[in-house]
């Protein structure tokens, strides 16, 4: 399944994934992860969007991976991940997480480790957007240090 | 002789003013001497952190490259 959205992630999309799970009635409890771009202050300017890169082949094999990993460890009725890939404005949704099992610690386990492995280890890359119009990578040391300190 | 395609993603594509390099190398010529090579076409490439990856699997050690091999220089990941 190709874990890629172009663009924002919308809000259509991610009722019509839950809704979709209603026909699989051993699922007692779905939690869900929704990140969200940020208007964050980077050099006294503010993020109008950030613009999302991949390495699409890989980040493909290793979100595959971390799914099999995660549903051979807790028991889970099911999960999903979906990135955005491209422009997302500030406010948007550009992550979503879905997980889904008869009862919900495993749920909220599962959810949390998902999304700090998908952080880690898919190679995904941000561009800030600022609102004069100029560019930032997400991991220029010098331009986004608080930033990539409060992603961690 | 072999030829590698060396992909520069994210940042490092501003860095090296190139996206893609075919290059063509020795045989016998490994990871380590190929950042060696980049160093010296791209001067600012050693001051930046990054990773390795030959055909999607990322190397944590040297490793001899192949002819069609594809090497990509991999920014610290900031997804999600």
């Amino acid at each position: 399944m190709n874990p890629f959205i172009k663009g924002s992630i919308p809000a259509d999309f991610i009722s019509e994934k839950i809704a979709a799970h209603s026909s699989k009635t051993d699922i007692g409890a779905h939690t869900f992860f929704l990140g969200q771009v940020r208007k964050d202050e980077v050099t006294g300017k503010q993020v109008d969007a950030i613009v999302f890169y991949a390495y699409e082949s890989m980040a493909e094999k290793e979100i595959a991976t971390i799914r099999e990993e995660i549903l051979s460890r807790y028991s889970l009725k099911c999960m999903h991940i979906w990135h955005s890939i491209g422009r997302v404005s500030s406010g948007e949704i550009c992550f979503f997480v879905l997980v889904s099992s008869a009862h919900r610690k495993s749920c909220f386990e599962a959810l949390e480790e998902t999304v700090s492995l998908v952080k880690e280890r898919v190679p995904i890359w941000k561009q800030l957007i600022l609102d004069d119009g100029s560019k930032v990578w997400a991991d220029d040391e010098q331009a986004t240090e608080s930033i990539l300190r409060r992603n961690i | 002789m072999i030829q590698i395609t060396v992909i520069f993603m994210g940042s490092l594509a501003e860095v090296t003013n190139n996206g893609k390099l075919q290059i063509t190398l020795d045989d016998n010529y490994d990871t380590v001497h190929l950042q060696e090579n980049l160093f010296k076409r791209y001067h600012t490439l050693k001051d930046k952190t990054y990773s390795i990856a030959v055909n999607e699997s990322i190397q944590n050690q040297t490793c001899t490259l192949n002819n069609g091999d594809e090497v990509v220089l991999l920014p610290p990941f900031s997804g999600g």
